[in-house]
């Protein structure tokens, strides 16, 4: 892959120590990519665990201590915000499994230290489903009001329900009631997932196995064509599985065998080998074998690893490879592919590009007279 | 170096290359931009302010014109910070005044070492005037008359930085924001004053920027100690003029202003307690005479 354009951020998360032969012209890029990529407050929190905040020079160190400060006000509501959430749901008898950025700061992952996310992920059973939305509407929450189209889309295509937000808080949750979208070429059976969730005990909170969480995390990395935050979302992939190998000798065992069961091992075969490129994460060789099995067919597998090293890297002009946007439309485009079946996708596509442009610059027209305050 | 020592030539060179780096009040921008109203505003209002002439810069900014066929019909306008535009693109024309909306945006969205509150704020002999506000509350319009008077500094006309650890104001002195009748007021107000262009049918109305005063400028890295705190309140037929107002009442006030009293949490608390501890707190109902707001400001100054 290109190394000459300059990745200041990534070598800041993986090599710290690097840092200490940066002058000034390095700290004024590699702020420019925390902004661009959202990864000041963990980069923070990687500094100061290796004890290098002191390297940091002195007009610099506020970028990293504000984003801080806002990501452990974060916490604060995501942490209340998960208890109301249990609480709510606890009226019903159902017990949510966290999933994603909630699944980190439940699990205690290296990775939640200084992450941001704004809105909370949850999986019921299908069958629990419509208690859950019940018992959510009567302690606050409330869906987004859709036209017929996107409801539909929602209920009958995706994996999740509209989006709810709280109407006080304003907090966003979602509830998915499986893994990956109903209609997808790709099939996971969500129960299996969360059948073995675990409890993490001290707090009475399920998450999804560690094995669980890589795959989770890598299947919505990889399928949902969206990769504006792509950097961070293979970083956090980065250090869940250093984390997870170095805590449980067996893991990457576990992690193959899980993938194969659940028949993902061409995505854990994706994954790896771009976290291994983008982040130099230390996957055994017999563990990437074991994956590569699972590699498409040559040409397809070089066209993928293609796209998906280029929309990974960071949305900052610094470090955009050649024909990032390219790769990026295709990816797009091959993730409505596998989404959705051609019967559903292209009515669905036509009512994208020409009846929702419209509904939406009317909504625009609003919500520019309110956007800038002060 | 200040940026006036550069012809506008020079100016718009760099806005079209490298970036022209400056401090827009506190805080290092390197800006880029081809859009000649931003090279003329920036020249005709930040002339006093100071090239940055290290390789740091803390927010660099990009105003962006649309391209291809939008160019011509209806062209926007877009503000971009580390390459990610945080608002809807606006009409062209309104470059400039996006710029400023944005820089400070930039300080209320990034800016946690201090607490940051929606307020004018000025100084005279080393005591500093809060003036939070509410659009039409007659702030602007107060704290532009005052920087045109002798021996006040602005410190900022929108954001009051308060630094918890030294317990002072973090001057921010950019161009004073304008909008609609109060543009004409301090036109005529002071003949000495420079003004941006006026832009009709933003999102404000009319908007229009006020240069800052050179001495304002020049003193931005000087601190000041909060005295008071007036909260202004424009009524036309009132000259009930300055009323004592309990500390409770203003905590909530300041609480409220405050674009980040939430995220610093415990550490909002006590800014806000330790800004009141110093500070005497009035409502100010005026009815637009500026000759005798100052003069009743002035007295407040002279008083202790």
């Amino acid at each position: 892959m290109q190394m000459t354009k300059k990745l200041l951020v990534r070598d800041l998360l993986v090599h710290p120590n690097l840092i200490e032969d940066w002058n000034l012209t390095d700290w004024d890029l590699v702020i420019q990519q925390g902004y661009a990529t959202g990864l000041l407050a963990r980069a923070y929190s990687i500094l100061r665990k290796n004890d290098l905040l002191k390297s940091i020079p002195d007009s610099v160190l506020w970028h990293f201590t504000s984003a801080y400060k806002l990501y452990l006000a974060h916490q604060l509501d995501i942490q209340a915000e998960i208890d109301f959430v249990t609480k709510a749901l606890s009226y019903a008898k159902i017990q949510p499994v966290f999933l994603k950025g909630a699944a980190y700061t439940i699990a205690k992952d290296a990775c939640h230290d200084g992450r941001l996310f704004v809105d909370i992920d949850i999986y019921v059973d299908i069958k629990e489903l419509a208690a859950a939305e019940q018992v959510l509407k009567w302690s606050g929450w409330k869906g987004e009001e859709l036209d017929a189209h996107d409801e539909k889309y929602y209920r009958e295509w995706m994996h999740e329900i509209p989006p709810l937000t709280h109407v006080t808080r304003g907090m966003t949750l979602d509830v998915h009631h499986n893994l990956v979208p109903l209609t997808s070429r790709v099939s996971i059976d969500g129960k299996l997932m969360a059948d073995s969730a675990k409890y993490v005990s001290s707090l009475g909170l399920c998450v999804l196995s560690p094995e669980d969480r890589v795959l989770h995390s890598s299947i919505h990395l990889l399928l949902d064509g969206e990769f504006e935050k792509g950097f961070r979302d293979l970083s956090d992939i980065d250090m869940l599985l250093r984390e997870f190998s170095t805590s449980d000798n067996a893991f990457w065992h576990k992690l193959v065998t899980r993938a194969e069961s659940l028949k993902v091992g061409r995505i854990l075969y994706y994954c790896l080998r771009q976290t291994r490129q983008m982040f130099n994460t230390p996957v055994p060789d017999d563990v990437m074998n074991k994956a590569s099995k699972y590699r498409p067919f040559q040409i397809i597998d070089w066209v993928m690893n293609t796209c998906f090293e280029r929309v990974l890297f960071p949305g900052h002009h610094s470090c955009r490879p050649k024909f990032y946007n390219l790769a990026s439309n295709f990816l797009f485009i091959r993730s409505h592919w596998i989404k959705m079946p051609s019967h559903i996708l292209i009515p669905h596509l036509l009512y994208k590009a020409f009846v929702t442009p419209v509904k939406e610059w009317k909504l625009r027209k609003n919500i520019e007279k309110n956007d800038l305050t002060g | 170096m200040k940026l006036s020592d550069l012809d506008y030539i020079d100016i718009k060179h760099y806005l079209k290359t490298t970036g022209l780096s400056f401090f827009a009040g506190s805080f290092s921008v390197n800006l880029k931009s081809k859009i000649p109203s931003i090279a003329k505003g920036v020249m005709q209002l930040y002339g006093d302010s100071k090239i940055n002439q290290t390789d740091f810069s803390d927010f660099h900014i990009v105003l962006k014109a649309d391209s291809g066929i939008r160019r011509w019909i209806r062209p926007r306008v877009e503000f971009l910070l580390s390459d990610r535009a945080p608002f809807f693109p606006m009409p062209y024309e309104q470059a400039f005044p996006l710029l400023e909306w944005g820089l400070n945006w930039c300080v209320t969205n990034h800016c946690h070492e201090y607490l940051v509150i929606h307020a004018a704020v000025l100084e005279k002999n080393g005591k500093a005037i809060i003036l939070p506000g509410i659009p039409g509350s007659g702030k602007s319009t107060l704290c532009a008359a005052l920087v045109n008077t002798e021996g006040w500094r602005l410190l900022s006309d929108e954001l009051a930085i308060f630094d918890p650890v030294k317990n002072t104001i973090l001057p921010n002195p950019r161009p004073v924001s304008l909008k609609n009748q109060s543009i004409d007021i301090i036109k005529s107000f002071s003949k000495t004053a420079q003004f941006s262009p006026t832009v009709r049918d933003t999102i404000k109305g009319s908007v229009a920027h006020m240069k800052p005063s050179y001495e304002s400028v020049v003193q931005r890295r000087i601190p000041a100690v909060p005295r008071y705190i007036v909260f202004p309140k424009y009524n036309k037929d009132s000259n009930l003029g300055l009323v004592s107002i309990t500390k409770g009442e203003s905590f909530l006030e300041l609480a409220e202003h405050s674009f980040n009293y939430q995220i610093l949490g415990e550490q909002g608390f006590t800014s806000v307690a330790s800004i009141l501890d110093k500070c005497d707190c009035f409502k100010y109902v005026y009815d637009g005479d500026l000759s005798s707001a100052i003069d009743q400001m002035e007295t407040l100054i002279a008083d202790d």
